[in-house]
């Protein structure tokens, strides 16, 4: 090839990759690592990256509730995710009490009240016609409420051994002399990732979803009732949360009411950098993915780097501003 | 067809009639029914003594509503005004002395404005992102910077602050009445200019508005800036009550502002509704506020009952527009 | 303005080349017709003259001189001034204020002053239609005729030396048309310069001296009606790009109504006073058209009949069973398959691809399993894409990148896979190019042979009386008429639709 056509089908791949938002995502996820690795060496080592992707992944898991409702459509948005993670935490160790046997129990419970609470959310939002930001905001804050009410701050019960397995282990094997490590959450992480992936891209309800977040009123007039599918949208977020603090369960000590949160705008973030429009209707999990990936790995540097609470919320605003910048310029092109 | 309307019945009918169909006209309903509920609750609830005394908690809700008000009208979205607020109570509590008060106060105000107004309604309006996450991120830098001055509430606020706020002005007047005239001499004056009608016409029609010749990004930065002066004013009544310099001071605001808002009317989308129905809004959160208190629930309650009231307002605020025609063209 | 002359304008959007060699010249106080299929650049030509958006190239003389215009104030300073094809009104003010609107009166440099700009917009406005608008409504409450005459009013209150009107008469009913081509007569002996922007080639043959043809985003020909007759058929051709006949449709099947079977029967249909007491039968194979002036509740019916309404007395029949129709999902069921009016709020996915957008309807069907057999699904699109005309065919094609006529046919197309038994057409022209449009018909009337039962609610007469056996005419809620067959001319539709003489 002639040099210019070796430099043509170079800025044609640059322009790809560039237009493909998960692709750029995923490309800023690495860029981080290799920063991690120049400020804090050894911080990109095998083991570490897993630690980190193992912490990303119940930030992960609310933004593929997150990615569901802004796909959805109507401005779509859940801010009441913080206060369904604690839930899935409270009711989860309740149950528990750190016996096994009550674990399918304890499953269902968090997998229905997480469902429910989403299902008021989505009811406000969809029957209402109430605004994602202000009826999910305003829920969370009741729920936070309740539970206040209920735990007075603390509370009884603790996880089960295989929930902690489950939490904080790792699959280990051999890779001829080597000792491989793959945090269990991160095996499921993968699953529930290609399990997404099928269901949106090669099933009837993942392609309704998108058609609803599109254009509501052509899904109607085509004989869906998008009420009712966003109404499940918001049911799913919720349910994910709370599965997501049942997890954490087993993840961390000690988890405290305020946990949850923490967790409230890095999700919308993750779903920003995942490239999802939040005018719904398009958008891919695995864009929330590298984007969960991109704040948990930000946080822990920032963390190694010694910087306080306060620190981090100013750090991760300039981020969230920068890269609104970048892609606002980019669609602005289009 | 035309027709002269001489009769002065007529004019009188045409008047109610636009004053039921106004969207600030349910709040307004609303709030009587409060004060007469608080005022059965609480019974020197007409005292010159009890209204000064509400008029310190209502006076910053107020003042913060109108300015989210005027920001939804124009199609936007301020989710940093809590903490701009917080901001403002952090930094100018850190460095005041007995002496540069006035030039500390001064100093926050402009820092305010140029935060709250310049920055995030440059970033909507020149820079056209989205103002719901432009302004969670301006709220994420705004509380962290908060957070790392003053972590733990501090700083120096003169003893006299204390007393301004809850003293009188020629003997009578409360200074929160006073401040909050500022605020409605603003809000007269820029009523009055062809700015204000630009502004609900880039919230009702950004695309209808730049056709017409009107300069949508610089409207947009100036609803921002306009506001932000409400904000600054916000946060010298929250220093005033606090008297000291706490993250935590301005963090209610925002959700408050926004309830507020939307119960009096105003569309989200913007270009509808008034600025009255912030203001009656603002007096129907504070107004809940008292009767909750004053029906003497456990305080765990209290949180839950006020996102409720928050969600059912909401809800109610909804109705009207399910009675809208489902089809419309 | 004494001349004008806009030369080889290019404009390109990301990816697509709006206008290629756009060129436009007149001189004196002329009305200039401009005229082009969908996409072929007009409106773009008129917001680049306006000052809305800029050309990329391209030179731009006005009385002479060369002209700079960057925005939309410049434009004005210039006198030109557009009246927009999708309306810059703001829905929520009312109707002087938006007539003011970006041009408003000062007092003291920033405080307005309201007084006389009401009376001022009163007088413009009673200029073009008198007596019909108050001007205290707030615009989203007019109809879209009114609506329109409020956006022309605005652009006269700016004093144009030059008016660019796209699209004016698409909303109006056809005596507003009449009192519109009387100000434009009078705005030329007022020395004003009118650029005239429409599909509607019997009105630009009617008032312009001149006519422009765009296709493809440049300039492909002239007209001048005073050195040439004014037809139609001398502008056709240049807008369609070829020199072949158009499709005639004659109307081979004349359907019999006394042995045609009733597939549909409404009995006493009324809907909260939009529609009171609405009978009719229809009979199957037939094409029923749905006339009348805009508004007295044709939209209302054909919604009702496709789910998004439901009567709130009355009942409906299909093969003569009764029938609920609740939700489009019933009426899908049911057989009775809509084409929405507007393709782009209502009937497409517009970020999708033709492939989304040709199989959404079978979900409401469950014709298939959840998990979704690619092969079979792909398949049915590419029929369709053939069978449509689809430009390009190809089925991953998203499409907002489609032209205004093939995005029609994916809204129209997407039934063909069902072998539709009724299929309700509201206004499938609107907007798009003759060619599409003939398509369009071709196919409706091949699915008649088949069949299929049309109910079609056309805006322009044309069609009414081109393609229907039957013409019902609807004026405030109800039926007042119905024409049948060769009795269906222009003559007798607009008679009937402003309910006048014999």
């Amino acid at each position: 090839m002639t040099d210019t056509a070796v430099q043509s089908k170079f800025r044609d791949i640059v322009r790809r990759v560039f237009y493909d938002k998960v692709l750029l995502a995923f490309l800023l996820v690495i860029l981080l690592f290799v920063a991690g690795e120049i400020i804090v060496p050894g911080f990109s080592h095998f083991s570490h990256v897993m630690t980190v992707l193992q912490a990303s992944f119940f930030l992960g898991l609310i933004s593929l509730g997150q990615t569901i409702v802004v796909i959805s459509g109507k401005e779509g948005l859940d801010l009441s995710v913080g206060s369904t993670l604690t839930v899935g935490v409270l009711l989860g160790a309740v149950i528990l009490l750190g016996k096994d046997s009550n674990l399918p129990l304890a499953i269902l419970a968090v997998i229905s009240a997480g469902f429910i609470l989403g299902l008021v959310n989505g009811f406000g939002v969809s029957y209402l016609g109430l605004s994602p930001l202000i009826m999910t905001l305003a829920w969370g804050i009741v729920i936070d409420g309740v539970l206040l009410f209920i735990s007075k701050g603390s509370y009884p019960g603790k996880a089960s051994p295989i929930l902690e397995m489950i939490g904080h282990g790792s699959m280990t094997f051999m890779i001829g002399t080597y000792l491989v490590k793959i945090p269990w959450v991160i095996v499921l992480w993968v699953v529930i990732i290609l399990g997404i992936r099928f269901v949106l891209r090669r099933t009837s309800i993942g392609y309704v979803l998108y058609g609803v977040g599109a254009n509501s009123r052509a899904a109607e007039l085509l004989g869906i009732k998008t009420k009712n599918v966003r109404v499940i949208a918001y049911g799913m977020s919720g349910m994910l949360s709370a599965l997501s603090g049942m997890f954490m369960l087993g993840f961390v000590a000690n988890p405290n009411i305020a946990l949850g949160e923490r967790y409230v705008l890095p999700s919308v973030v993750a779903v920003i950098i995942g490239g999802i429009d939040f005018g719904g209707g398009s958008g891919s999990y695995l864009g929330a993915v590298a984007g969960s990936i991109f704040l948990t790995t930000l946080a822990s540097i920032l963390t190694t780097l010694n910087i306080g609470e306060g620190g981090k919320q100013v750090v991760t605003g300039m981020v969230l501003m920068i890269l609104l910048i970048i892609y606002t310029r980019k669609k602005k092109r289009e | 067809m035309k027709v002269q309307k001489n009769n002065s019945t007529d004019i009188y009918k045409k008047i109610i009639n636009r004053i039921v169909k106004d969207p600030s006209f349910p709040s307004f309903l609303i709030m009587v029914l409060l004060i007469v509920i608080n005022a059965v609750l609480q019974p020197n609830f007409f005292s010159y003594r009890i209204i000064k005394s509400n008029l310190q908690s209502f006076t910053p809700l107020i003042l913060s509503s109108i300015a989210q008000g005027l920001i939804i009208i124009s199609g936007s979205l301020d989710l940093s005004l809590g903490t701009s607020v917080s901001l403002f109570s952090v930094l100018t509590a850190y460095y005041m002395t007995d002496t540069n008060v006035a030039l500390i106060l001064l100093i926050g105000i402009v820092m305010v404005i140029a935060a709250s107004g310049f920055l995030n309604g440059f970033a909507i309006g020149k820079l056209s992102l989205s103002p719901l996450i432009t302004t969670y991120a301006t709220s994420a830098i705004f509380l962290g910077v908060a957070m790392t001055v003053l972590p733990v509430a501090g700083g120096y606020v003169p003893k006299f602050f204390y007393k301004i706020y809850r003293g009188t002005i020629f003997g009578f007047i409360p200074f929160t009445a006073f401040i909050l005239i500022i605020g409605f001499i603003i809000w007269g004056i820029i009523s009055r200019t062809a700015l204000f009608r630009y502004i609900y016409a880039i919230g009702s029609n950004e695309e209808g508005a730049y056709a017409s010749g009107i300069n949508v990004s610089t409207v947009r930065l100036l609803a921002h800036v306009i506001a932000s002066v409400y904000i600054a004013l916000v946060g010298i009544c929250v220093l005033m009550i606090t008297a000291t310099g706490e993250w935590r001071s301005g963090l209610g605001y925002t959700l408050n502002s926004v309830a507020a808002v939307v119960i009096g009317g105003i569309s989200l989308t913007g270009g509808k509704g008034n600025l009255w129905g912030a203001v009656f809004g603002a007096l129907i959160l504070g107004l809940l506020s008292n009767i909750i208190f004053f029906s003497q629930i456990s305080s765990y309650y209290q949180i839950f009952a006020k996102g409720m009231i928050i969600v059912l307002s909401l809800s109610l605020a909804a109705i009207p527009r399910l009675f809208e025609e489902k089809y419309k063209f | 303005m004494e001349s004008f002359e806009a030369v080889n304008f290019k404009k390109r959007f990301e990816g697509v080349i709006a206008l290629k060699d756009a060129n436009f010249k007149f001189e004196g106080s002329k009305i200039c017709g401009l005229v082009g299929a969908n996409g072929s650049g007009k409106t773009t030509f008129a917001r680049i003259c306006s000052g809305i958006i800029q050309r990329d190239e391209g030179e731009l003389f006005i009385d002479g001189e060369e002209a700079a215009i960057d925005s939309p104030h410049d434009a004005r300073n210039y006198g030109i001034v557009l009246a927009h094809q999708n309306l810059s009104l703001i829905p929520d003010l009312t109707v002087w204020e938006n007539i003011n609107l970006g041009h408003e009166k000062r007092q003291r440099a920033i405080f307005l002053d309201n007084k006389d700009a009401k009376e001022k917009s009163q007088e413009i406005l009673n200029a073009l239609i008198p007596g019909e608008i108050s001007m205290d409504e707030a615009v989203v409450n007019l109809t879209p005729a009114h609506s329109q005459m409020v956006e022309i009013a605005k652009a006269l209150s700016q004093d144009p030396r030059l008016l660019i009107l796209d699209e004016p008469t698409a909303a109006l009913e056809y005596f507003h048309v009449e009192q519109l081509f009387k100000k434009i007569e009078e705005l030329k002996k007022e020395k004003i310069s009118i650029i005239f922007i429409s599909h509607r080639l019997w009105e630009i043959t009617r008032i312009c001296d001149i006519v422009f043809v765009f296709r493809n985003g440049e300039t492909v020909g002239k007209v001048d009606f005073q050195e040439q007759p004014r037809n139609e058929k001398l502008i056709i051709p240049l807008v369609t790009g070829e020199t072949g006949k158009m499709i005639s449709f004659s109307k081979k099947k004349k359907v019999d109504f006394e042995k045609a079977e009733v597939l549909l029967e409404l009995k006493n249909i009324s809907y909260k006073g939009r529609l009171k007491n609405i009978s009719f039968k229809m009979k199957k194979g037939e094409v029923l058209g749905i006339g009348g002036l805009h508004g007295q509740g044709q939209e209302e019916l054909i919604m009702l009949l496709a789910g998004s309404l439901h009567a709130t007395e009355g009942e409906l029949y299909l093969h003569n069973k009764k029938l609920k129709i609740k939700h489009p999902k019933d009426a899908i069921k049911n057989g009775v398959y809509l084409v929405p009016g507007d393709r782009q709020q209502d009937g497409l996915f517009i970020i999708h691809s033709i492939f989304n957008n040709a199989v959404f309807p079978r979900f409401c069907l469950k014709m298939d399993s959840a998990f979704l057999n690619f092969t079979k699904l792909s398949a049915i699109t590419d029929k369709m894409i053939e069978r449509a005309e689809l430009v390009p065919p190809d089925r991953k094609m998203l499409v907002k990148n489609l032209s205004g006529g093939n995005q029609q046919k994916v809204v129209f197309g997407r039934w063909l896979q069902f072998s539709p038994s009724i299929l309700i057409l509201n206004d499938p022209a609107k907007g798009i190019d003759i060619q599409a449009k003939e398509a369009l018909y071709k196919i409706m009337h091949e699915l008649g042979d088949a069949g299929t039962t049309v109910i079609l609610y056309a805006s322009s007469n044309e069609e009414l009386i081109t393609h229907c056996d039957r013409v019902l005419i609807m004026f405030e809620g109800q039926i007042v008429e119905e024409i049948v067959h060769d009795d269906i001319c222009d003559e007798k539709l607009i008679k009937s639709s402003l309910r006048v003489g014999g």
